[in-house]
């Protein structure tokens, strides 16, 4: 038996958020979500949480599991060895119901960095020619699936808020690595600053927590090095 | 409505993490420092006695060479190490180095602290006719 | 109430290209259940078609053989016609906006084989193709002027006199409902593989839409039609690419045997869906599965690592962490899993949904997408074939509401429509009886994978058909026990659980009256395909809740029936 203690809160009715046990006998191979849906099924129709792939590429149903991000759907209980798993929100979120939150301000970041392909000339009839090597540069950058176990797990985002987060800074290198993109030092302007790359501090708990293996912090830093190439060069 | 911002929010948080070696670095490299800015400030103390009064920053450099203190040191000694060496580790990665192998750079550096403690805790024993 | 021009349903790729196209021209907005970017277009892994010629020579004839080929010459040719000559186009235009396709040495756009094509057309971006794809054109529709309500529910589509006049939708976070009043709606919802037990759709793939037209009257097109995907992870369902054959992949048996080998000699693992699901369960059924149970493998090691993680990095997390096999070092134990839903919302070569055999267009109404039947699929799609007709069809469907707001004007919203809709969701809210939707939903998908299957027959489907009869009528007296307003998804899965047995009627009940094996339709009772009596659509019609069947000829252009071996 594995005993799941679950965040609930209902901001319409709670007061503040309280912690409830689920005891449930895990199957083999079993997730976390497939736990939570059968939580919802059987035990508690009321639980709330975000589902839909199942499978890892959606990145609707990322939450704290024993104190590390994550996706639920992916995770198997037998991962995690313990047989009491705490299951919270993702933290630095105001929370909607249960383990739903608020993305709104995350994705506000999001569309504050302009996350779209920016080209100045005009486009040729074909595709546009670019090498294996830079298509590998930002490879990893484009495999985001915007879940925000990572700027949701960042220890300065939690003193600060206004910082981007590894998530937005990680799509700003994924067109800044883009040679297609023709908007590099807009771009880099916009992040060098306190709110950008500066705010930083190496904690690296955006790469643990990222679901799809992204070296984000890696990503960032490659953006700083860039930024301060630009700058020594009075181009940023 | 919760604060999900500043530094309560932040220590409660930390509390509650799972500690990755990231994070693990990340504080130790914060209490190192810490241990380091103290330290500082104590030593400028001890330091400006000599311009007081002679005798007794004599005295107490008599004090400072006792057992307790020198262990004290080596702890000084591993803080600075610690907290040097993940400097250099921070100094690599913004250079765009080793940020997929941060977790072996981390403990690579640590085995090297500790050496280097050793070998510090070592001299300091042979000199004191400890060992 | 709100008031937009264009009310796009459903975030995935075919509404975000609708939704880019169009908001350049009409006030712009974009319902969906999930945020967009959760849509399960990001699920698609191989590839996109078109026939750029980048591998090998190719052209836009023989993409468009291997089409109507695959559909089992139901697809209408017309409509594939235009599909494939404006695929390159299609693709360029991708590109330019952004989609990291994988590149060849030159660095062209990298293409690779792909089942039932027969020259290396699938445009890809590793083996996460329509994650690339989802998030570029999202990534578009940032600096555009569209109103998101992301995680709305839309309950009903409002047409009165042959025009439309918006949507009522549900917003989950706050239980309130509200009048989206447009010019005109464009359905983009997406299919229903969780009608089924086994299928690599998410859990949000309920066909909503589809009940969305169910609801205003109007038909649904050659819903017997769905496909099967060889390759889905055992238990799981999960989509393995078709990209893993593409690149070389085996399919063997207990034995060790390729057994496509006896099923399809030439193209063998490559042979379309319908025909290796088919293969697959039959090894199953004769006891040849692995240790003679129901699943079999999908072999990659001989490809070797390095090809396994530049070209399948995905496959191999998927396989890992939830099989537990690493597919460098072992094979795959795979399942056929329901996969796409070839049938849905007639609309015309324009995306204009229609009211009736006759082609009828309902004014300012349009789909696209899997939702939509234009019929380019027919009786089985070709994979690749969906992007590529989400990503056209969504912007065509754009381009045909651009013309109809020219000359259109807000029509008065009928209010009995939003007082249905309130009504519907207010009877759920106070739904105290003895049946739980969940177990409806898993009976209802228990018994759609085991009598509605890959092999159909008149027996199975007749038990299936008054076994959803059945879970419909003990729907009416389910039990809801969270009565919070707040982001109650209780009652938005006992919604999406009214929609599933509303349409899986259709399914069957045009299964049952469809007496013959074509594409991914196999009846035992009758295994050849019978263009004398059934090359013609099924449209569906449900009124006062009798199933009604007529029937619509295939647009025959350029490739007359013949047989389909592979």
């Amino acid at each position: 038996m594995v005993v799941l203690r679950i965040l609930r809160y209902n901001p319409a009715k709670d007061e503040r958020p309280t912690f409830r046990n689920y005891e449930i006998g895990p199957t083999a191979g079993m997730t976390i979500l497939d736990a939570l849906i059968h939580i919802k099924e059987n035990m508690d129709p009321s639980l709330t949480f975000r589902r839909s792939c199942r499978s890892a590429i959606c990145g609707s149903c990322a939450l704290t599991a024993n104190g590390k991000n994550l996706l639920a759907c992916n995770t198997q209980l037998s991962a995690l060895k313990k047989k009491r798993i705490v299951l919270e929100p993702l933290p630095g979120f105001q929370i909607l119901r249960d383990l739903a939150v608020d993305w709104e301000p995350f994705f506000d970041k999001y569309r504050a960095i302009k996350p779209y392909l920016i080209t100045k000339s005009a486009p040729p009839a074909k595709e546009r020619i670019q090498s294996p090597d830079i298509r590998k540069r930002y490879d990893d950058a484009a495999k985001c699936i915007m879940c925000s176990a990572c700027t949701s797990s960042c220890p300065v985002m939690w003193t600060d808020d206004s910082y981007l987060g590894p998530a937005a800074l990680t799509k700003v290198w994924r067109f800044v690595a883009d040679d297609r993109d023709e908007a590099t030092e807009e771009r880099l302007s916009m992040v060098s600053n306190e709110k950008g790359v500066w705010r930083c501090h190496t904690i690296f708990r955006c790469s643990e927590s990222c679901p799809k293996d992204i070296d984000t912090a890696g990503c960032l830093e490659f953006l700083r090095k860039k930024v301060v190439w630009y700058s020594l060069r009075g181009r940023v | 409505m919760e604060k999900h911002r500043g530094f309560p929010y932040y220590t409660k948080r930390v509390l509650r993490a799972s500690l990755e070696t990231g994070t693990f670095a990340h504080l130790l490299h914060r209490i190192t420092g810490l241990l380091i800015v103290v330290y500082l400030f104590l030593h400028m103390g001890v330091i400006s006695l000599a311009f007081i009064n002679g005798q007794t920053f004599d005295d107490v450099m008599v004090t400072f060479s006792s057992p307790f203190f020198l262990v004290m040191d080596l702890v000084l000694f591993a803080g600075v190490m610690i907290h040097g060496l993940n400097g250099i580790r921070i100094m690599l990665f913004d250079m765009g180095l080793f940020t997929r192998k941060q977790k072996e750079l981390f403990w690579g550096l640590m085995v090297v602290a500790i050496v280097s403690v050793l070998i510090a805790t070592w001299l300091v024993a042979t000199a004191k006719g400890w060992w | 109430m709100k008031k937009h021009d264009v009310i796009v349903v459903g975030g995935g790729l075919a509404g975000l290209r609708a939704a880019w196209k169009v908001s350049d021209f009409a006030d712009t907005a974009v319902v969906s259940k999930i945020h967009p970017l959760r849509s399960h277009t990001g699920a698609a892994q191989g590839g996109i078609a078109a026939s750029l010629g980048n591998a090998t020579p190719d052209s836009w004839e023989e993409h468009m053989f291997d089409t109507v080929k695959g559909s089992d010459y139901l697809g209408d040719q017309d409509v594939i016609e235009v599909l494939v000559k404006e695929a390159p186009q299609t693709i360029y235009e991708l590109e330019h906006l952004g989609v990291a396709f994988s590149r060849t040495e030159e660095g062209k756009i990298a293409q690779r084989a792909f089942g039932g094509h027969t020259k290396p057309r699938a445009c890809y971006a590793a083996d996460w193709t329509g994650h690339t794809l989802l998030h570029t054109v999202y990534e578009q529709c940032v600096p555009k002027k569209i109103k998101f309500y992301d995680e709305w529910f839309a309950l009903s589509v409002a047409v009165q006199d042959g025009v439309c006049r918006g949507i009522v939708a549900l917003e989950i976070p706050t239980g309130r409902i509200e009048i989206f009043h447009s010019k005109s709606v464009i359905i983009t919802t997406g299919g229903y593989g969780r009608a089924f037990k086994i299928t690599s759709n998410a859990l949000a793939n309920t066909g909503d839409g589809l009940n969305l037209a169910l609801g205003a009257g109007l038909p649904l097109e050659d819903m017997e039609f769905v496909q099967f995907h060889p390759t889905g992870l055992y238990r799981h369902g999960i989509l393995l690419t078709e990209g893993a054959r593409g690149e070389g992949g085996y399919l063997i048996n207990r034995t060790g045997e390729r057994f496509m080998k006896r099923y399809a000699p030439e193209k063998m693992e490559l042979a379309p869906r319908d025909v290796i699901s088919r293969a697959e369960q039959t090894e199953m059924d004769e006891g040849k599965g692995i240790d003679g149970k129901d699943f079999v493998y999908l072999d990659l090691r001989h490809l070797g690592a390095a090809k396994i993680l530049e070209a399948l990095p995905q496959t191999r997390d998927l396989a890992m962490s939830f099989a537990g096999v690493d597919p460098i070092k072992n094979p795959i134990p795979i399942q056929p899993t329901a996969h796409y839903s070839m049938g849905g919302i007639p609309t015309t070569i324009a995306g204009q949904v229609i009211m009736d055999e006759k082609n009828t267009p309902v004014a300012g109404l349009y789909a696209a997408g899997e939702c939509a039947c234009v019929s380019m699929h027919g009786a089985n799609r070709l994979g690749t074939n969906s992007l590529l007709d989400a990503a056209m069809f969504g912007k065509r469907a754009a381009e045909s509401a651009i013309e109809y707001l020219k000359g259109a004007e807000h029509q008065p919203f009928p209010e009995e429509v939003c007082e249905s809709a309130k009504e519907k969701v207010r009877r759920l809210r106070v739904a105290n009886g003895p049946e739980s939707a969940p177990k409806l939903r898993h009976e209802l998908q228990e018994t759609m994978t085991q009598k509605c299957g890959i092999f159909r027959d008149e027996e199975r489907l007749d038990e299936c058909l008054a076994k959803i009869r059945e879970l419909q009528d003990r729907f009416q007296r389910i039990g809801i026990g969270d009565r919070s307003l707040t982001f109650n998804t209780e009652i938005i899965e006992a919604l999406e659980t009214q929609n599933l047995l509303e349409f899986s009627e259709i399914i069957v009940y045009g299964a049952i009256a469809r007496r013959e094996s074509r594409g991914a339709h196999w009846r035992v009772d009758y295994p050849k395909r019978d263009d004398q009596n059934w090359l013609k659509h099924t449209m569906a019609f449900k009124k006062e809740g009798k199933i009604e069947l007529r029937y619509k000829d295939v647009t025959i252009t350029k490739f007359p029936p013949k047989e389909r071996g592979y």
